[in-house]
């Protein structure tokens, strides 16, 4: 019980004490530095215990599912639960030196531990309108970090992002309406036994085109991703780092859960629009990442191509090719993280995010360079690094069922990235800049975070067995949800 | 303090004592093996394994390493760049070990990428010059995409047979299986890009932007080599095949000619050098392809001469660069007398190259041709016109820069670093060629014997008696002593061949422009900023895919028929006429307040259904939204869409609206599961003491909704503060 709960109440705790102190910057940063510290440690607990003893669920209020709102981890929404503490463990501390007093001031530390609350509830949550408020909640949370600064370019950016996940939750709701209609039922264990065998009625169909929508928009698939190329460079790099480690893969993590629970992820239907989609979303994304030649919209493009190759995964729908999804899902989240915060220390050292401006690091900070090439190689998907190993479980699942074309469109999705990501180096690297270095060193609170992130997607990749273990089972399980479903609704008939 | 510099080269050569030291363990057949579990769920291991080809290439690999490295350390004397240099070049140096030795193909393939990697920043060296950055992500690109082509091959073939080490690979084989040509086509274009085969070739002339001791140690003596080393390896499981054949035979032949021919255009020495190498490749390829034992012979004997005297052509090129500054064939004459050892070691080199006896060059030539007789005239052919212009490179590089009239006044000194090793190798070419009996049955027998899977016998000489390819031999001899007469004009034609047809690298260059025009125009007309786009785009989207999911079931109308009242009508009739008004008038005021009916009649609707809450709820929330929606208007620019934008718009919009009404009726269809509805009814009042079933559900039994809606409202409002801090930005920037 207090395990479930406290990854949703810890940051929310957090939250109400930074909004009280705003007036005090150190304290803050004590208190959100202490709370996302509390939140990973939570995650590693919540982690440990679901590892050995399977799923666990928690009544909220002492009613029992599926009257009342049910809390449930299995072994993937506490790995992910785990991960995004540690991720906002990082991005805390990147936040100290790259935030100004104002931004901390209109509540930016607020915001973040309110979604970092609602991501850990939409991992958590076992229940589809509870889902639907916790992405209201990130929705919100996400709008106040992009409007902090109070730029004007900021307000644009958020406009377009709040109004475009206005229409996805919107039609999340309607779905969900239409879903209650339909079966009677909330709760997402409890849906799946009511919807069993119901994947082609009418009404169920059209409730999952309502819900697909939905996660696909906030998954940023084609033709629904606007709003992140819109948004994601406008603000802080701190801003920046939380959203794309954290929110497209929340999207990607409940259309899994959900199709995989409730709807039946391999009805033909579903199949072909994410076929096409993932296809066009790892083109746009490659083609945008090649083109831009502002470095945080090429990594808002590169974020992409990684849902891109997510959405394949899911396309192909079985054990296996879920399996490899999964992987990449867990991975990427830490080497999203990773490439950002590096590309905001690049940004820091060169005094410009312009990519035909930048230049010459890597003759004045070589080790900044040689971190930067290996998260470029986790963004790629070279090995030893975390990203190579969903790739070769990925194309092995392809492979096993004769979906060649899904095996080339990652291999050119590989290619196109690796080309992105060393157009990228070579500017911020190797050219001369257009003016002088402002010779700048990185701090504790840039470097730290940065190194360790890097360190990771290396250990990742070199360790991987942990990840793969978990892909293994928590795939198996997605399959094959008996053990969820009795661990939620108990031996209930 | 700076006899430092020499460390990598020390521990490069006590590698290669190392290995040296297992040569008689190889020599009697036997294989070292080693292997840890890295990823069992994935049956991924870390496995090595040390047979005759392997340690060919290990000892090359650490001598040759050893030779460069301590060039390198003299070449960079007084470059502060030193220490990077020999770190990337140490770094390549482990990758390319790896590679050689591993036996898992995940090792294999985690070494490979690891030396397009550091290929990638040893060829961006000087990156300060544009040339050597796009070529550094030229060759990175190619190798890249042969890289995932490879990766692709070796899943496949771990599918087939459950394990991922070669040698099982190798018992196994493929040839027969339906995935052959599949399998092959990627394993081909794996080895073809990463050892320069047409058509990926050009690649290889460009990495020549490195510093000259990389092009020596990566693009000629061993990095470009590990597609060979891989076709070699995996000759047994695929090879033999007319498809091997063809593939290898067609691709060699052409690589070995255009590489040879177009070594003639070149007066940049270096890059003369880089285009041999590419023949050199190209006759590998080839003889692999023959598949004989004989040519395979060849083909293993080839890579030690090869490795040898090219490494010593590259040292002495660097060497007259170093010593006068330029490495033009135009611009340097007649230094022999004042830079002997350099002149020494590009002789020694280039004799080699020309297959003059007794240096090994002659042993692989006679191999070669040997080879070639015994499959057809045609590729003899092609192997007698290749090497007749390796005869005339290399004496438009031993001979021209030293003799005739001295080009200039004097030469800058040379220290020990930069010639030992060069004179080592081509005094080695000079041994071996002489007492072949030194590696032929300890070195040659058992690599032949991993690459053909088979034991075999092998005996090497120079002298055979008087055939076929000694007289192909003197030929080539005659035949390039004659040509290279002409040079000067054989040149000028092939410059203007070049100018004329243009190079493979336009081709690449226009595809990557093509590339880039795609990707601006596919960027610039998606996410164009421009967000009632985005609108209609997302809008357009829901209900494409809610009419897809619709027509994809089968959905009936409604049995018992809808039963409407005529309150019904009226308040439909009223939503429908102030959604009327909205879409057509003129005026944002009358809009305003015809979206204010909409309003009112969703609220009546509501009472109608006995939900007095609700309905106050959603009149208190239009009117606000009425009012916020005054407030904004003003505000805001007004914008003309086109007659069909608004059309698009419009139809969009009504299939929406259609599709969202049909969904309904769908649902209404479906008898409705009332266990929730009867719990909440029965434990209001009882369990959480509350009469009102809607005010509990929303406080205790669905509590944490609340709170998220909670936060929700809280952060909506910090939100609002923030962004109405926020001041306009003047464009002053």
């Amino acid at each position: 019980m207090t395990l479930l709960i406290s990854p949703i109440a810890i940051p929310l705790l957090t939250a109400t004490l930074c909004l009280l102190l705003r007036d005090s910057r150190a304290a803050m940063r004590v208190v959100s530095l202490l709370g996302t510290f509390a939140l990973a440690y939570a995650g590693a607990l919540l982690y440990l215990n679901v590892e050995t003893a399977g799923p666990i669920s928690a009544q909220m209020g002492g009613w029992d599912g599926p009257f009342g709102i049910t809390l449930v981890a299995d072994l993937l929404s506490a790995t992910l639960v785990m991960l995004t503490g540690l991720v906002g463990l990082f991005v805390v501390i990147f936040g100290y030196s790259d935030l100004t007093f104002g931004e901390e001031r209109n509540g930016h530390m607020v915001f973040a531990q309110v979604l970092l609350a609602g991501v850990c509830g939409a991992f958590l949550a076992g229940d589809l309108f509870n889902l639907y408020v916790w992405f209201e909640v990130m929705l919100i949370a996400s709008f106040g970090l992009l409007v902090v600064g109070g730029k004007s370019i900021q307000i644009d950016g958020a406009v377009k992002y709040v109004g475009l996940n206005l229409i996805a939750t919107t039609a999340m709701l309607a779905g969900i309406g239409l879903i209650y209609g339909a079966s009677g039922g909330l709760n997402l264990a409890h849906l799946h036994q009511l919807l069993d065998g119901r994947s082609g009625e009418p009404a169920v169909l059209m409730a999952a085109a309502l819900l697909l929508f939905a996660f696909a928009t906030k998954s940023a698939m084609f033709p629904l991703f606007f709003w992140l190329p819109a948004a994601y460079h406008t603000p802080s790099h701190t801003t920046s780092t939380l959203f794309a480690a954290l929110l497209t893969k929340v999207g990607v993590y409940t259309l899994l859960r959900v199709f995989t629970l409730v709807f039946d992820l391999q009805h033909p239907l579903i199949q072909s629009l994410l076929w096409v989609s993932g296809v066009l979303t790892l083109a746009v994304g490659v083609f945008g990442a090649i083109h831009e030649v502002q470095a945080r919209r090429v990594l808002a493009f590169l974020v992409m191509v990684s849902i891109g190759i997510m959405t394949l995964g899911m396309a192909a729908g079985d054990v296996a090719a879920l399996k490899g999804t999964l992987l990449y899902l867990m991975q990427t989240l830490i080497v999203t993280a990773a490439l950002f915060m590096a590309v905001g220390c690049v940004a820091y050292l060169s005094g410009t995010e312009r990519l035909d401006e930048m230049g010459g690091l890597w003759r004045s900070h070589p080790v900044v360079g040689g971190l930067f090439v290996l998260v470029m190689l986790g963004v790629a998907g070279i090995p030893p690094t975390s990203g190579f190993w969903p790739k070769v479980v990925l194309i092995d699942a392809f492979a096993s069922e004769q979906h060649w074309g899904l095996v080339i469109a990652v291999a050119l999705g590989s290619l196109g990235t690796l080309y992105a990501v060393m157009r990228l180096f070579s500017a911020a690297f190797w050219q001369e800049p257009k003016a002088p270095l402002p010779g700048l060193m990185l701090d504790f609170n840039r470097a730290a975070p940065m190194t360790a992130l890097a360190v990771l997607v290396v250990g990742l990749g070199v360790s991987a067995e942990f990840l793969i273990q978990v892909a293994d089972s928590a795939s198996a399980s997605l399959m094959d949800p008996k053990l969820y479903v009795e661990r939620v609704l108990g031996a209930r008939e | 303090m700076s006899l430092l510099r020499f460390l990598p080269a020390v521990l490069s050569a006590l590698l290669f004592v190392a290995f040296a030291n297992q040569y008689p363990v190889i020599a009697r057949g036997d294989v070292l093996t080693v292997a840890w579990d890295w990823l069992p769920t994935l049956g991924v291991e870390l496995a090595f394994r040390l047979d005759g080809l392997s340690l060919l290439f290990a000892l090359l690999i650490t001598g040759i390493g050893a030779v460069i490295l301590s060039y390198a350390a003299d070449y960079f004397k007084t470059d502060p760049r030193r220490d990077r240099l020999q770190i990337l070049l140490g770094l390549f140096a482990l990758s390319m070990l790896g590679l050689v030795l591993s036996d898992d193909a995940i090792s294999l393939f985690l070494f490979w990428e690891g030396t397009t990697l550091t290929s990638f920043l040893l060829v961006g060296f000087d990156h300060h010059r544009d040339v050597a950055r796009r070529n550094a992500v030229q060759a990175l690109i190619i190798t890249g995409l042969g890289g995932l082509a490879l990766l692709i091959g070796l899943i496949t073939m771990h599918q087939i047979t459950g394990s991922w080490r070669m040698s099982d690979w190798n018992a196994a084989g493929f040839t027969d299986h339906a995935a052959y040509p599949m399998i092959l086509l990627a394993v081909l274009i794996g080895c073809f890009t990463k050892s320069a085969q047409f058509p990926f070739h050009y690649w290889l002339p460009n990495a020549m932007a490195a510093p000259t001791p990389v092009s020596a140690y990566l693009h000629s003596a061993t990095m470009v080599k590990a597609g060979i080393y891989l076709l070699l390896r995996l000759n047994p499981a695929l090879g033999g095949t007319e498809l091997w054949t063809m593939a290898l035979v067609t691709c060699g032949g052409i690589t070995m000619i255009l590489g040879s021919l177009w070594a003639l255009r070149q007066t940049d020495l270096k890059l003369m050098m880089a285009y041999t190498t590419l023949m050199a490749l190209g006759a590998l390829t080839l003889l692999i392809g023959l598949g004989s034992d004989k040519a395979l012979m060849a083909a293993i004997v080839f890579i030690l001469v090869h490795a040898l005297y090219k490494a010593a052509l590259f040292l002495s090129v660097g060497m007259m660069d170093k010593q006068v500054g330029t490495r033009d064939l135009r611009h340097i004459h007649g230094m022999g007398k004042s830079m002997p050892l350099a002149w020494a070691c590009a002789a020694l080199g280039a004799l080699s190259m020309a297959g003059i006896p007794p240096l090994i060059g002659f042993l692989g030539k006679e191999l070669i041709y040997t080879a070639t007789l015994g499959h057809s005239l045609w590729v003899s052919g092609v192997a007698l016109a290749a090497n007749v212009m390796m005869v005339m490179t290399a004496i438009a590089v031993a001979w021209g820069p030293f003799v005739g009239r001295a080009s200039h006044a004097q030469a800058k000194p040379m220290s020990v670093g930069l010639w030992w090793g060069t004179l080592v190798m081509g005094l080695l070419a000079l041994i071996l060629g002489s007492l072949p009996s030194l590696i032929d049955s300890s070195l040659v027998q058992p690599i032949l014997a991993a690459v053909t899977g088979r034991e075999q016998s092998v005996y090497l000489s120079l002298w055979h008696g008087i055939n076929g390819p000694l007289v192909l031999s003197v030929a080539t001899y005659a035949l390039g002593f004659v040509l290279y007469r002409f040079m000067p004009r054989i040149r000028a034609t092939l410059s203007d061949i070049e100018a004329r047809y243009g190079e493979m690298d336009n081709l690449y260059q226009w595809k990557l422009d093509s590339l880039h025009r795609v990707a601006g125009a596919t960027t610039r007309s998606l996410q164009n900023g421009r967000m009632t786009f985005y609108l209609r785009v997302t809008f357009g989207m829901l209900s494409l895919i809610l009419w897809a999911a619709l027509l994809d079931s089968p959905i009936r109308w409604p049995e018992q028929g809808l039963a409407l009242t005529w309150i019904d009508l009226i308040v439909g009739l009223l939503a429908v006429v102030g959604t009327w008004i909205v879409v057509r008038t003129e005026s944002r005021l009358i809009a305003i307040s015809a979206l204010g009916i909409v309003g009112a009649a969703v609220s009546i609707v509501f009472v109608m259904f006995g939900a007095i809450d609700v309905a106050m709820t959603q009149l208190l929330v239009d009117t606000l939204m009425v009012i916020f929606i005054a407030v904004a208007l003003v505000r805001l620019p007004r914008v003309k869409l086109s007659r069909l934008t608004n059309r698009v718009a419009g139809f969009i919009a009504i299939t929406l609206g259609a599709g969202v009404s049909v969904a309904m009726l769908a649902v209404l269809q479906v008898p409705m599961h009332l266990e929730l509805t009867e719990f909440f009814g029965q434990n209001s009042l009882t369990e959480a003491l509350g009469r009102n079933v809607v005010n509990v559900i929303l406080v205790d039994f669905r509590a944490m909704d609340t709170l998220g809606e909670i936060a929700v409202v809280v952060i909506a409002a910090l939100a609002a503060i923030a962004a109405l801090k926020s001041k306009p930005e003047h464009k002053s920037v």
